[in-house]
């Protein structure tokens, strides 16, 4: 074999060893495809408008990741979503000061994830219809408090968390997710909770014999995912000035489909925070891409279905060339 | 484990002893049924039907599904309502060919019915937004915000497989191009009732088309995130944009000059009217085939007098 060619290969190797190439692979060649449709895409408005997009939906998505490498599936983040808003609404219509809101918010999140991690943890019932069971209740508390009518008329300084641009352009959110990202990733890679929770996801048994607290892990985790889903509620009130009922509702599972193509196994043990990241660009790339090409949107479902699936592909060929079958 | 489960049987009882106790056997029995509970349209609905079963004195009762806008459970639910003895329905139609065996059943059981919805060879009588005269009442609500300016125009729908959505469309279309034929439709898209899609989508939109100066919005948050849009943008002024239904939110970015006008539909009026129209036909009245519960323009200048008729609360 040539020197150039095994230099090929351990390139090829050391591209397929990395967990975020599922997203990246398909969000390069859709790039190059809307380069040369559409070269408006790349101005920097847009580009933002996707960053910022995928912002909210990374907020979900970071905490899932942990869940989802402990072997762990929540589905009412969608709902959490949707009330972490509305509890944020109804403290501000109360007449209590934003950060108390806000602290509402996220104590509602708090509350869900303990249920949840209950159920999973110590009820020991299946996580997808457990969790599915508290979406449908977080959903019918929202209707029953709200008549599900909106709440809105907020001030401007609730209006400013999200809205508000830094240096005139980058949308807050942005930055919000952007330091999500580092402190996820370092968590994750750089410390013992994060290896601790892909020892659990990798086997529950090993990590508790391990000496690991592996209860105790994955109710932070069930915690963590419902408190950011809150968070990503309130901020997206924040972004309309309205806090809608259904502001999460049918998010859970593309959110969950932007964290796996990521690089996160959904059996646990392997994960990846910037994967998450480039799950949900890709994601809110896929429908801004789709309008700059005036393709129909009758065709939109179909071909954003085909490049989820080209991405889960992308992922299964990487792994199996890793483990030499 | 044990002492939780009997609680929960026990509960169960005393629910279903309850229910059972309240209600009365020799009321009419009439069941209306609706894609979601609750929120600014549908809202008003539930209160213009349970406002006029009371005046009725008739045991009235709304359903619908347990996730908004399934529609399967919307077509189980007009059977469970005929397993149930129901006297009157007012059926609320979204598909002709998978509702056909169940309003059959309807009309078998001698059930009056009124509905909403689509037209359905099983219900002889309607009542309702008409969707055509929707449609051209918002072309026109346009027209006017529009003035000597061009028009390219984007729309916006909850999904575009909503047959009674899309005729709303297809009229708007229609009547914008008799009023100005120079008029461009630039994209009819979908938002599924999200603020966020729809906002995102407009963002695109005039990105891909840089002409677009309007949209129109078929979907209550449609406009909302049309809206926001605007006021990020800072494109007040510059930017049409035309809302559905009087929701409060609507109302508020009219008054903040990022949305120019909303069409209302007359969700109230629907819900009450529908229940007085099934019971002119039980007493052998005729009734007109189709009542059109209308349409009204709102123009910034019309919303305290809107706000004070409909009994709307701007600070909620």
């Amino acid at each position: 074999m040539s020197k150039e060619n095994q230099k090929g290969k351990t390139l090829l190797r050391a591209l397929l060893s990395k967990n975020e190439l599922g997203a990246l692979l398909p969000l390069v060649l859709l790039l190059i495809v809307v380069a040369f449709v559409n070269p408006n895409f790349f101005m920097r408005r847009n580009i933002l408008d996707i960053m910022r997009t995928a912002s909210f939906s990374f907020m979900v998505a970071m905490p899932l990741t942990f869940l989802l490498a402990s072997q762990g599936l929540d589905l009412s983040v969608g709902a959490v979503t949707s009330l972490g808003g509305i509890i944020c609404g109804m403290a501000l219509k109360a007449g209590l000061p934003l950060p108390l809101a806000i602290l509402c918010a996220l104590l509602s999140g708090a509350l869900v994830g303990t249920i949840n991690g209950f159920f999973a943890i110590k009820s020991n019932l299946p996580v997808f219809i457990a969790t599915l069971g508290t979406q449908y209740m977080v959903n019918g508390f929202i209707a029953i408090t709200t008549n599900n009518v909106a709440i809105s008329n907020f001030d401007t300084s609730f209006k400013q968390l999200s809205q508000y641009r830094l240096f005139g352009e980058v949308p807050m959110p942005i930055l919000y997710a952007i330091i999500l990202a580092i402190v996820g990733q370092i968590i994750l890679s750089k410390t013992r909770f994060g290896r601790e929770v892909l020892a659990i996801g990798g086997n529950k048994e090993t990590a508790y014999l391990a000496g690991i607290k592996v209860n105790q892990r994955r109710m932070i985790t069930f915690i963590a995912t419902s408190v950011f889903s809150a968070l990503a509620g309130v901020l997206t009130a924040s972004r309309f000035a309205c806090a809608q009922p259904a502001a999460g509702s049918g998010t859970e599972l593309s959110i969950m489909a932007g964290v796996i193509i990521g690089g996160t196994s959904m059996f646990g043990g392997q994960a990846t925070v910037i994967g998450s990241a480039l799950g949900a660009i890709l994601l809110a790339t896929i429908t801004n891409a789709l309008i700059l090409m005036n393709v129909s949107t009758l065709w939109q479902s179909f071909i954003y279905g085909f490049i989820l699936i080209v991405a889960l592909y992308v992922d299964k060929y990487r792994r199996k060339v890793l483990s030499g079958e | 484990m044990k002492k939780i489960i009997a609680m929960m049987i026990a509960v169960f009882m005393l629910l279903s002893f309850c229910l059972a106790a309240n209600a009365e056997g020799d009321k009419v029995k009439c069941y209306s049924f609706g894609v979601m509970s609750g929120g600014p349209a549908w809202g008003q609905y539930q209160k213009g039907f349970y406002a006029a079963c009371e005046e009725l004195g008739w045991d009235g009762q709304y359903l619908c599904p347990t996730t908004d806008n399934n529609m399967s459970e919307l077509f189980n639910l007009h059977d469970t309502a005929i397993s149930n003895g129901a006297d009157v329905m007012i059926p609320c139609v979204t598909d002709n060919d998978a509702m056909a065996d169940i309003l059959q059943k309807a009309v078998d059981q001698g059930i009056t019915m009124v509905g909403i919805g689509l037209t359905d060879p099983h219900i002889p009588y309607l009542i309702g937004t008409d969707n055509i005269n929707l449609g051209r009442t918002i072309a026109e609500a346009l027209v006017e915000c529009m003035g000597d300016k061009e028009i390219h125009v984007a729309t916006m729908q909850t999904i575009l497989a909503h047959t009674g959505q899309t005729a709303q469309v297809d009229a708007f279309e229609a009547r914008l191009k008799e009023l100005r034929p120079d008029a461009e439709v630039v994209r009819r898209e979908e938002c599924n009732s999200s603020a966020q899609i729809s906002q995102d989508k407009l963002a695109a939109i005039c990105l891909a088309n840089p002409q677009t100066n309007c949209f129109v919005s078929f979907d209550c948050y449609a406009g909302l995130g049309a809206a926001t849009y605007v006021e990020s943008e800072g494109l007040q002024g510059q930017f049409t944009v035309i809302g559905i239904d009087d929701a409060v939110e609507n109302l508020r970015c009219m008054q903040q000059g990022t949305m120019a006008a909303t069409v209302a539909q007359m969700w109230y009026k629907m819900g009450h009217d529908a229940v007085m129209l099934a019971n002119d036909l039980r007493n052998g009245k005729d009734i007109p085939a189709n009542t059109d519960s209308g349409t009204a323009i709102i123009m910034p200048d019309d919303i305290d007098a809107w706000v004070e008729e409909m009994g709307l609360d701007m600070n909620s």
